[in-house]
């Protein structure tokens, strides 16, 4: 069986059972999904969530979406082919690693072979209403879709993968907004040609498919091939309704809505919960007008909880590993965006210093990937994955005066709310290394063999254990 | 600040934002919460 949806949600339900929520109850799609989402975030609690029961646009019920897939990076590290407790060091480089060494040729089938083909809308049957697009926050400017967008590169270098938010406008048209990056480049170059832009979005597939569009590829790079890295086989293609072969689709993906980017168009679009956790304005963007819907029978509507913890910083981490490494090869130990900078604005770095000066060759390199605005470098005795350790090594490793640096003028994120007018930020580098070849304070510990020996389980029951209240501390 | 400039929909009086660079420009705008959709002129610019 090829590499699906439900393949990743089978093999969730045999690993990690508990990871995976099915909800029966009946569910709106307007804001009761991300409600019931805060209410699981307010006590610590991230499972991946399949509702079973959600009404669409049209208000009827029925219909499935599952969310919240990537919060945990364990579920990151089932979705790319490795075990669940590869989710540190061995995931961050290994999400490179496989983009660049293993990607995999597509293979094509045929239409009657591809489950997303199963029905097919085309003209004055398509209705965008039947689908739950999800409202996810109060100032929201309508329901949206958070999946990927698919585009065709120029002069046969492929396809190009990306998560881009999509606003429901009526039952034919979507808006979209899209940052300077890849798509924002082929839509440029259609609509200097005053030619609309061939786009797909893809509303559900294998969560291994939707990480290849965080993946910071070369643009030369067909993406489709670097979905089949990650999924670990090649990646079945098939025929689009509207472009033929000239532009092919994800067989196995849940939903796929092909259309096209009108160009010279604006309308208001937005204002939309982004993954800073602020809103980003309404604006002046772009407009989609469908032109085909394919589904399977019993699709899953696939969305991502913007915003909160479902923002995988994986991308910009395995990016930044890459590059660290490549001019410090065999130092850098691990790299981690964690959720405290929204996946994106902080990076931990933890090194094996071997003279001064590499923690900021280090952080020059992380510099140039995606929008760090604090970069704090550690040594390889500390946990890059755990914030408190790193702030335990900052708290103890370094002082204001002598390991701070400031970078000023970096280009920032549009969607940061603290920017400049001018797109540019300031980035914080905090060199938290003990100092090379001089005496440094020991870190207290229990001796080795000692802590090898002593075995709570022996002393108490595991009951007793698990019943112990975490202080605040 | 990133560039955003409140405003204040004339139908139903509640508020939002809009990238203030746009504002100004004989665009139109929606409001989030009834739909209206209004003219720049007709927005009542909070600050």
């Amino acid at each position: 069986m090829a590499r699906e949806l439900l393949d990743f949600l089978e093999r969730l339900k045999e690993e990690m059972p508990n990871n995976l929520l099915e909800v029966d109850e009946g569910i709106d799609s307007k804001f009761e999904i991300t409600a019931f989402l805060r209410k699981l975030e307010e006590r610590g609690k991230y499972p991946v969530v399949l509702f079973n029961n959600v009404k669409n646009l049209q208000g009827i019920g029925g219909n499935r979406v599952i969310t919240n897939v990537t919060p945990d990076r364990k579920m990151i590290a089932m979705a790319i082919g490795l075990r669940a407790h590869e989710w540190k060091e061995k995931l961050t480089v290994e999400f490179g690693k496989k983009a660049d060494k293993k990607k995999m040729r597509p293979v094509l089938i045929d239409k009657n072979e591809a489950p997303v083909k199963e029905i097919i809308k085309i003209g004055e049957k398509m209705d965008l209403r039947e689908f739950p697009f999800i409202y996810h926050h109060e100032m929201d400017g309508n329901p949206y879709g958070t999946m990927l967008v698919i585009t065709k590169k120029p002069d046969d270098l492929g396809y190009n993968l990306s998560y881009h938010r999509t606003m429901f406008k009526d039952s034919k048209r979507t808006g979209i907004h899209m940052s300077p990056f890849h798509t924002r480049r082929i839509f440029n170059d259609h609509e200097e040609r005053n030619e609309p832009t061939p786009v797909i979005m893809v509303y559900g597939h294998h969560p291994g498919f939707n990480l290849a569009g965080v993946f910071m590829s070369p643009w030369p790079w067909d993406e489709y091939e670097v979905a089949g890295a990650f999924l670990e086989e090649p990646l079945r293609l098939t025929s689009s309704e509207t472009w033929g072969s000239n532009f092919l689709v994800p067989a196995d993906a849940e939903i796929i809505v092909e259309g096209e980017i009108q160009p010279h168009i604006r309308e208001p679009e937005g204002p939309f919960g982004e993954w800073t956790g602020y809103y980003g304005p309404q604006r002046q963007n772009p407009v989609i007008e469908i032109k085909a819907i394919t589904h399977r029978k019993n699709y899953i509507w696939y969305d991502t909880d913007i915003g909160h913890m479902d923002h995988p910083g994986i991308g910009w981490e395995a990016e930044i590993y890459r590059r660290v490494n490549d001019v410090l090869p065999g130092v850098v130990k691990a790299v981690y965006n964690p959720p405290s900078g929204r996946g994106g604005f902080h990076v931990y770095i933890s090194i094996k210093k071997m003279s001064e000066g590499m923690p900021s060759i280090a952080a020059c390199a992380a510099q140039t990937v995606g929008y760090p605005k604090l970069i704090i470098v550690v040594d390889e005795d500390i946990d890059a994955y755990n914030e408190s350790e790193v702030l335990f090594a900052v708290a103890t490793r370094f002082q204001g005066d002598q390991g701070l640096t400031i970078l000023k003028d970096v280009r920032g994120s549009m969607l940061d709310p603290s920017m400049a007018e001018l797109n540019t930020h300031s980035s914080v580098f905090i060199n938290a290394t003990k100092p090379y070849g001089m005496g440094f304070s020991e870190r207290v510990k229990v001796p080795d063999e000692v802590m090898r020996k002593i075995n709570l389980e022996k002393f108490l029951a595991k009951v007793q254990i698990a019943d112990i209240p975490s202080p605040n501390f | 600040m990133v560039s955003i400039a409140w405003i204040i929909c004339p139908n139903c009086k509640k508020k939002f934002y809009v990238e203030k660079p746009q504002l100004g420009k004989g665009a139109n705008w929606m409001c989030p919460f009834c739909k209206n959709i209004f003219k720049d002129n007709e927005a009542i610019e909070k600050r």
